[in-house]
């Protein structure tokens, strides 16, 4: 697969989609037409204005479940979006790393969520997952099996720190369960898959211990975040006297607007 | 009337301070350091009797345990020891051993094997498990080049590294190929997150300990073949360093690797390496004994019988010059099938499970006879089995390759340990 095509495999933003939407309108506008043209011109827009907005929200109904779809297939993905989804958008700063929490959805005892994980505004950091190496090529998801066409001059993370002069941080988010009594998780999976715009997105799925996790109106959603700077030598920084790990526990709240058939 | 009394008080007294022994579980047989699942099925198979457990806790350090202690200071039956931690004469000179000859004598170890268990001719303790202690790869390109590297690369069996020269002469030969013909392959693990250097350090410090440590298991590093080796590692670590930009193939993220860190397990498909002119394999070996004051000695035989029958599908062939491998490969395919039903696997993957067990067959799920008679040629008669314990060289190792430590540096830290 191309790097193009893979990008494509990701639904775009919404922000991007609108975008793109007034891009389009306004060449379709600037276009000349006669009097019986115009009319058919504002139709054929608002026609096309509908069916993209249409899109929007079809695709656009989780990305945890466009996530998991992209580890597990189509059939996951449509089983997550059965359940109840909880958009967030939340985001909390750790350092010089921001993470946000896109949605979470609870199915049959399970909670799943994702996000994204970023360099905060202004800092010259490049970040790294931990299941990347230093000397990989940078912003690739290398170990999932996926088909994609990595060029043979693609910097690694640690040219790519040498070459804007920044320092390497490794930066993980996992779920440790929800705020209730029984929101211990039994195990939890998850996962950091890197992008090509330098960011993260990360994913947990975790269901409560003796049964799973009680259905409920809102859940307070535990996530251990934490980063840490690595050498060029590949070397984690996390002990004195050079030690540079932070760590923080997040708890964010999320309330499904958007009840599947979850038992 | 006195003496009846003194008699019938005497009596109270006697049986009031024979009622907490009675209470206690007397009858229990107290197994110091359990291995895994032993007591289940020892319950399993006597469910009429019962046990005491002693478990061994570990220490602040996280690596060591109370072991020690605990044979010299507790009232065990029978208890689980390895090899790289004590000596059975130490523990025989103590008077904590029983004989166990009589009882376990006749069982068919291989000659290394049996004399890393006998003291002065009487076998003291039976073993049930064997984990390398020492520098093991696995060459990706033998047992059957499964991906084909072998014809890619122009390897074949004669380019097997056993040793560090070897293996930076593979390296040679390896980044001498065009880029093009190496495109979708790596050389070795760790090479990606800048760690092959400490890697192939550490496994080396592993085996010289291994094979250099005296009877006490103390190692000295200061000799010419440590001070050889680590230049080997330092030139193998520069070839990778200059060669660390991976080529993929287009439309894929996979890469095939030619040398990479293999399990401590033994039987399967790992290059063991040597330091040393002579070939030594080093081992450590767990090991259970009856301790020479129980008063259940044929409930702690039975024990250690359960623990031999939990570990034998294992671990046997590493230990056993003679076993019978069909019963084994049932054994195994027993437990294979079911777990399979507990996790509810399709009926057919069961099914298939079930027709391997009952024609006798391997096909990649048990040891295939091939791969144990390589164990009985190339390894068997080379293990060795050192007090050494545990080496930690991973941290001195890494601040070695950082510039943190020079040579004298390294040996100095690693013969302080």
């Amino acid at each position: 697969m191309k790097q193009s095509e893979w990008r494509r495999a990701y639904d775009p933003d919404p922000v991007h989609l609108e975008a793109r939407v007034r891009h389009t309108l306004k060449n379709l506008d600037a276009a000349p037409a006669a009097r019986p043209r115009a009319l058919r011109t504002a139709l054929i827009a608002a026609l096309v204005l509908a069916l993209l907005c249409g899109i929007a929200l079809a695709v656009y109904e989780s990305r945890t479940a466009d996530l998991a779809g992209w580890f597990g297939g189509e059939e996951r993905k449509e089983a997550l979006l059965a359940g109840d989804i909880a958009p967030s958008g939340e985001s909390t700063r750790l350092g010089d790393v921001v993470y946000t929490l896109d949605d979470v959805i609870y199915k049959d005892g399970t909670i799943y969520g994702s996000g994204v994980i970023r360099a905060a505004e202004g800092a010259n950091i490049v970040l790294i997952d931990e299941n990347s190496g230093i000397y990989e090529p940078a912003g690739y998801p290398l170990h999932y099996g996926k088909d994609y066409t990595v060029p043979d001059d693609a910097p690694s993370y640690a040219e790519l720190a040498k070459e804007r002069g920044a320092r390497l941080i490794l930066a993980k988010c996992v779920a440790d369960g929800v705020l209730d009594e029984n929101g211990e998780p039994d195990s939890v999976g998850y996962d950091q898959v890197p992008q090509p715009d330098g960011t993260i997105r990360f994913y947990f799925e975790f269901a409560g211990r003796e049964g799973g996790i009680e259905r409920a109106e809102s859940y307070d959603v535990i996530l251990s975040i934490a980063n840490w700077e690595v050498t060029p030598e590949g070397e984690w920084l996390r002990e004195d006297p050079d030690n540079t790990w932070l760590r923080d526990e997040w708890v964010v709240t999320v309330t499904p607007d958007r009840k599947g058939d979850a038992q | 009337m006195k003496k009846r009394g003194l008699c019938i008080a005497l009596c109270l007294c006697l049986l009031t301070g024979a009622l907490p022994a009675l209470a206690q579980d007397g009858g229990a047989l107290c197994v110091l350091n359990d291995g895994w699942f032993v007591n289940e099925d020892y319950l399993a198979q006597y469910p009429d009797r019962s046990l005491e457990m002693i478990p061994a806790e570990y220490l602040d350090n996280g690596i060591d345990t109370n072991l020690r202690e605990l044979l010299f200071t507790t009232d065990w039956d029978v208890a689980r020891v390895t090899t790289d931690e004590f000596t059975l004469r130490e523990l025989d000179e103590a008077g904590l051993l029983m004989d166990l000859t009589e009882l376990f004598g006749e069982e068919k170890l291989y000659p290394a094997v049996r004399g890393a268990v006998t003291v002065d001719g009487r076998m003291m303790g039976v073993p049930t498990m064997g984990w390398y202690m020492g520098a093991r790869y696995s060459m990706q390109w033998l047992d059957g080049d499964p991906y084909g590297l072998g014809e890619k690369l122009g390897l074949t069996e004669a380019d097997e590294p056993h040793t560090c020269a070897e293996l930076y002469a593979l390296a040679q030969k390896y980044f001498a190929l065009e880029a093009e013909t190496r495109r979708g392959t790596l050389f070795f693990d760790g090479m990606l997150n800048g760690q092959a250097g400490v890697l192939l350090l550490s496994s080396f410090i592993d085996q010289y300990a291994g094979e250099f440590a005296d009877a006490e298991g103390n190692v000295d590093y200061d000799t010419d073949a440590f001070r050889d080796g680590v230049g080997q590692i330092d030139e193998l670590t520069a070839l990778l360093n200059d060669n660390l930009k991976p080529l993929y193939n287009e439309g894929s993220t996979r890469l095939y690797m030619l040398v990479s860190d293999a399990a401590n397990h033994p039987l399967g498909n790992e290059t063991l390496f040597s330091v040393g002119m002579e070939r030594k394999v080093p081992m450590r070996l767990e090991v259970w004994v009856m301790n020479a004051r129980t008063d259940k000695a044929d409930e702690a035989a039975d024990y250690i019988r359960a623990a031999m029958a939990r570990t034998a599908p294992e671990f046997a062939p590493a230990l056993y010059e003679e076993y019978d491998y069909t019963a084994l490969l049932r054994a195994s395919l027993d437990r294979d099938i079911e777990a399979q039903k507990e996790q509810n696997e399709a009926q057919s993957v069961i099914d298939e499970l079930i027709r391997l067990r009952d024609a006798g067959e391997a096909d990649g799920h048990y040891y295939s006879r091939e791969q144990l008679e390589r164990y009985r040629t190339e390894v068997a008669p080379y293990l060795i089995f050192p007090k050494c314990g545990y080496v930690g060289g991973w941290t001195p190792a890494s601040s070695y390759m950082k510039g943190k430590l020079d040579m004298n540096g390294l040996i100095a830290e690693l013969n302080g340990q």
